[in-house]
């Protein structure tokens, strides 16, 4: 069935195309909450709430493609997230000045898995791993980042430098326990 | 070359496999609960609120109905049956109340008429528009019965007087003429004229034959 039909009937409140657009979308979407929100449940939470808002305003929304609806449920997703870090008080971010911007070795990264990815992305704590997440991986700039976490622009690079770097340390040494299995 | 390398890890963040899924049917369930809208719940204000304006239109009325019962005199209703050949009895009654169950009551008035066959009086309900209505029952249940002493009709006596013929002033007609041996046996009678002058006319052949004389 084609998309557009699909958006329609959802748009009318058929169930039926809404657990489509659920079922089509649901795993990236979970793994979009899992980055921001490192508890399972939470993140789970999370998506019902982000699902819940799209469907609830896909009446006022005409459809313009595919992807421009995936980006708008990515974008619902992403503030729900941040809603739900500064709900828990756990979105805390301290402004750092003077942090060296540390080049982050994308050639290792792009050696490791999905997983492996997510579980050091995971490590971060919450401002750096937000700040990274939304700039690194969705690609928003930091007037964005700042406008959107309510952070100054400087701060947003402060926390993507530091977090850049303490991933730069984690992925060396994953290198350097690699180097020593494999030589033993 | 960056920049492809800047994809390549970042397009494997994307894919689904990354992570163990999360069970998708329960959520979609939780969702759906979410989703549809509970029913709502049913308002009995409005039930209440229906309730009391019905109450408030019909105690009046009822009011007023009392109120006109207890003043207002009753109206007689007269049963008068009419002679049992002509089958036939006529009842003044109330228009409405016949209206409301008249086979009951023209089985009342049929058990009162057994009782007391004369013109009864009973007070019904009031009337106070309409003018009380003959009706007439044809109905043979109703009607008394045959061998009841009081209710055979009384046969009028004629008015007109019919004239008394003595047998002798009967002059045969020479159609009707009596054949001879009955006529020797006429003439073998006692004439007052002939005989011995006894007059038995009054006694045995004097008859009172009413005739009908034009």
């Amino acid at each position: 069935m084609h998309i557009e039909s699909i958006f329609n009937e959802a748009r009318k409140g058929s169930i039926a195309a809404q657990k489509y657009l659920f079922d089509k979308w649901s795993d990236t979407m979970f793994l979009l909450c899992k980055r921001y929100v490192r508890n399972r449940e939470d993140a789970e939470e999370v998506l019902l709430d982000g699902f819940y808002k799209f469907f609830v305003n896909l009446r006022d929304v005409r459809f313009q493609g595919e992807a421009a609806l995936a980006g708008w449920l990515k974008r619902i997703m992403i503030n729900q997230c941040l809603m739900f870090l500064r709900k828990k008080n756990a979105f805390t971010i301290v402004a750092e000045s003077g942090a060296a911007d540390t080049p982050l070795d994308e050639v290792a990264l792009s050696r490791l898995s999905a997983s492996e990815i997510n579980k050091l992305i995971q490590q971060l704590p919450v401002g750096y791993r937000t700040v990274f997440n939304l700039f690194v991986v969705e690609g928003y700039g930091h007037i964005e980042i700042a406008a959107m976490t309510g952070i100054t622009e400087g701060t947003s690079k402060s926390q993507l430098s530091k977090a850049r770097s303490m991933l730069q340390k984690m992925l060396l040494q994953k290198e350097t326990h690699y180097e020593q299995r494999n030589t033993q | 070359m960056n920049n492809e390398t800047h994809n390549s890890w970042r397009s494997k963040l994307d894919e689904p496999a990354a992570e163990p899924g999360f069970n998708k049917v329960l959520a979609w369930d939780r969702l759906e609960e979410r989703l549809t809208p509970p029913a709502k719940k049913r308002s009995y204000a409005w039930y209440w609120l229906a309730a009391s304006c019905i109450a408030a239109l019909c105690v009046p009325l009822f009011l007023q109905r009392t109120a006109t019962k207890d003043t207002e005199p009753a109206v007689p209703v007269s049963i008068v049956f009419a002679s049992p050949d002509k089958q036939s009895t006529q009842i003044k009654s109330d228009p409405i109340h016949q209206e409301a169950n008249p086979n009951k009551e023209l089985m009342q008035a049929s058990a009162r008429h057994k009782q007391k066959p004369e013109a009864t009086t009973k007070k019904l309900r009031p009337v106070h528009t309409l003018p009380p209505v003959v009706a007439i029952i044809a109905s043979p249940d109703i009607v008394p019965p045959a061998d009841s002493a009081k209710s055979i009709a009384i046969v009028s006596r004629s008015s007109k007087q019919l004239k008394v013929v003595q047998i002798n002033e009967l002059k045969p007609s020479p159609a009707t003429a009596i054949p001879t041996a009955s006529a020797g046996a006429v003439n073998a009678l006692p004439d007052k004229k002939q005989g011995n002058g006894k007059n038995i006319s009054g006694s045995l052949f004097n008859l009172n034959i009413p005739l009908k004389t034009n």
